[in-house]
């Protein structure tokens, strides 16, 4: 009979490195950032020890106090004490300690000691540690404590070691239970933690020199938010500057691919699948990938820099005025990547109202889903030059999309605040971790993780609806002496067109109409449906560069009223599937759906008509 | 028609119905789960012969087939659809169903 595995549970303040901790213990890739909320569930994986010992690992949101309200840290509490539906308590908590930070962690260390549960402190983070001069007397530590203590490096090979020889030596049968805490109220915990510091840890400054130095700057009142403002816009430069010639590359191989695979099959609808909906549509939005690395590069790297959180900083006053709060911060930030992670990080949000208005505006965040559609259309439409010598004109355009996205979000939330009839604040308080040099690492595995669930969607959801936009733009065939183009009596044409009458004053011809449909899915396929729409259209079955098909096809008036749709339209479904199961609310679906709707239709409109008399 | 352009048309006709069912089968999971398993139970009954019943044990929907997030397939690690990193480490879905409540604020 094979024993139960050892469960046990990573527990401790936000950003000390549990989940670091949990992926070096069992080799998963969760994500990891420099600043706090990035876990807002709970996470589970195994391992086991060099003894063969089955441990199964538990990575809980972080908490700063068993006191706190927000839907992440109650899982935490709920966890530990055993009241999580279906899941019994762990045998064994490992709490895990910034020992940079050891003022702050510990006072949870003695919450979670009061459970009287089996308890192991992993000082993690002890690198840093000793590159400041921090010495932590890990016996002294350990006697005062009432509990085992282990220093751990959770980014470092090996860094865990002392944890997994420590876990491997635990016999549940003479469980190292913590004994309950003489310390029963706040005041208490907070004297015995400076007890235990002035015994066990010598400090030679409360905050690191190197941090206190770039914060000098980067928090200043002026300079922080132009620091601010230039980094943003430096990425959005690079993007176009480094992706463009990549993204270009890849074009010409697919339409070269195209070319050859169309010579290859025969005469007939499949050659016109081949090269219309797999090289013209698939190949297109695949050529896109450069510039999406290239934006979550510099994305990773302000991550794992420390920086984010800064800019919470600097930001959390103008969020305030708006009616969010400076911790809606990371999860709009997490939108940019998609809207989904940006939902479901507001449960760090204690508040519901705070929660329900950062639910509502985080999918006016620019996701990289967009990315696409717009480097596609400002490709086609923005000329390629500098503005005084230095600007590229097409990344200030994509910094402005960016722009009007978190505008749109500003608007959305000062309206809410306005309509709502409590006008409460509260303050933000947000732990600014220190900064450090990101890791090639973790870095070069953030990217890899982004490339492969773009290529994931690529290859499943954007082509089997590539295929499907293929298939109705084909068939029906023509009639006998049809006089117009043969794409005019299929599926597409029909719909299209009337799909067309209420898009028009938007300037949307029915293709563009008709490409809405799919991008309802998955934004990325408007490009594939346009790509597919039109390669079947030219009938040679050879699109050499979508874009040039689009200025002909397309004003420029056109393509910025899409760009704006595209910029606040309400979309994808997944989206509003997760606002739904996050709230458990139609209405909030409902009134996502509406408002983003109604300002996607006004702005486009807006754009369209002064747009196509200006240019 | 000659056989080259049946063929294609076959292949097509393939190629789209698999397209269908995974745009379908990725944007209303518990809608195509449920039709799995009807169309399962159908071929299961007693009267049908070996090659139905043993094509509807295949087709029988191994539990819940997807969550609704799976439109947008793996947004990082949001879990919708595979949180999952390794064959072990996995997520739990009751663990993201968080309701909301409203409570007036204290003044």
């Amino acid at each position: 009979m094979s024993q139960a595995p050892l469960r046990i549970a990573l527990v401790g303040n936000p950003n000390c490195g549990k989940t670091a901790l949990f992926n070096l213990l069992t080799g998963a890739r969760q994500k990891v950032a420099n600043y706090a909320g990035v876990t807002v569930e709970r996470k589970e994986g195994r391992f086991a020890t060099p003894t063969g010992r089955h441990i199964q690992v538990l990575d809980l949101p972080g908490a700063y106090s068993f006191d706190s309200t927000s839907p992440d840290e109650r899982v935490t509490h709920d966890v530990l004490l055993g009241r999580y539906p279906g899941e019994a308590a762990p045998d064994l908590i490992v709490c895990v300690a910034d020992a940079t930070n050891l003022r702050l962690h510990l006072r949870f260390v003695l919450e979670v000691k009061r459970m009287g549960r089996p308890v192991v402190l992993a000082l993690n983070m002890m690198d840093a540690a000793r590159r400041r001069g921090i010495a932590v007397d890990v016996a002294t530590l350990s006697r005062e404590l009432g509990m085992p203590v282990v220093e751990t490096v959770a980014v470092q090979r090996g860094g865990a070691q002392a944890l997994i020889d420590l876990i491997d030596r635990v016999d549940m049968n003479a469980a190292p239970a913590s004994h309950a805490d003489s310390a029963n109220d706040d005041a208490d915990l907070h004297a015995t933690v400076r007890r235990i510091l002035a015994g066990a840890v010598t400090m030679p400054r409360a905050t690191d020199a190197r941090d206190d130095a770039i914060d000098r700057f980067a928090l200043h009142p002026v300079l922080g938010p132009l620091i601010l403002a230039v980094v943003m816009f430096l990425v959005f430069q690079a993007v176009y500057s480094l992706g463009k010639p990549l993204t270009d590359t890849i074009g010409d191989g697919f339409s070269w691919l195209g070319g050859v695979a169309g010579a290859a099959l025969p005469d007939g609808p499949l050659r016109s699948l081949v090269t219309d909906a797999l090289f013209g549509g698939v190949g297109t939005v695949l050529g896109f990938l450069p510039e999406i690395l290239v934006l979550f590069f510099f994305i990773l790297v302000l991550e794992e820099s420390g920086y984010l959180p800064r800019a919470a900083f600097l930001l959390d006053r103008m969020m305030v005025s708006v009616g969010l709060t400076g911790r809606s911060f990371i999860p709009l930030l997490s939108s940019f990547a998609c809207a989904i992670p940006g939902v479901m990080g507001t449960r760090s949000i204690s508040d519901p109202r705070d929660r329900l208005a950062t639910m509502l505006v985080a999918p006016l965040m620019t996701c990289s889903a967009r990315l696409p559609v717009y480097a596609l259309l400002i490709g086609a439409f923005i000329p390629h030059r500098l503005i005084f010598g230095v600007f590229n004109l097409q990344g200030l355009v994509l910094f402005a999309l960016y722009a009007a996205g978190i505008v749109g979000a500003m608007a959305v939330g000062w309206v809410m605040k306005k309509l709502r009839r409590d006008r409460g604040e509260h303050a933000l308080l947000m732990e600014l971790p220190s900064y450090r040099l990101p890791r090639a690492r973790d870095v070069a595995i953030g990217l890899w993780e982004r490339g492969s669930i773009f290529l994931k969607r690529l290859t499943g959801i954007i082509l089997a609806l590539t295929v499907l936009m293929w298939f109705i733009s084909t068939f029906p065939a023509p009639p006998a002496g049809a006089t117009q183009p043969a794409i005019d009596y299929t599926i597409a044409g029909y719909l299209g067109r009337a799909l067309q009458w209420p898009f028009a004053p938007l300037g949307f011809n029915w293709q563009m109409s008709l490409a809405l449909i799919p991008a309802f899915a998955a934004r990325e396929t408007a490009v594939a449906a346009l790509a597919t729409v039109y390669s079947v259209a030219s009938g040679d079955g050879d699109i050499v560069a979508l874009g040039h098909t689009l200025a002909q096809n397309f004003s420029v008036a056109s393509a910025l009223s899409l760009m704006v749709w595209f910029a606040f339209a309400p979309q994808c479904m997944s989206t509003l599937a997760v606002i739904r199961r996050e709230t458990r609310s139609w209405r909030a679906v409902v009134v996502s759906f509406s408002y983003m709707f109604v300002v996607a239709y006004a702005a486009s409109f807006i754009t369209y008509q002064i747009a196509s008399r200006f240019v | 028609m000659s056989t080259s352009l049946v063929l294609q048309y076959a292949l097509i006709a393939l190629l789209v119905a698999a397209s269908l069912w995974t745009a379908l089968r990725k944007l209303a999971p518990r809608m195509t789960a449920r039709w799995q398993a009807a169309a399962a139970a159908a071929l299961l009954q007693p009267q049908r012969g070996a090659f139905a019943q043993r094509v509807g044990r295949l087709m029988q929907p191994k539990g819940a087939t997807g969550h609704c997030g799976d439109g947008c397939g793996t947004c990082g690690t949001c879990g919708p659809a595979d949180a999952s990193v390794n064959a072990d480490a996995r997520t739990d879905a009751s663990s993201r169903a968080q309701p909301m409540t409203f409570h007036p604020r204290r003044k």
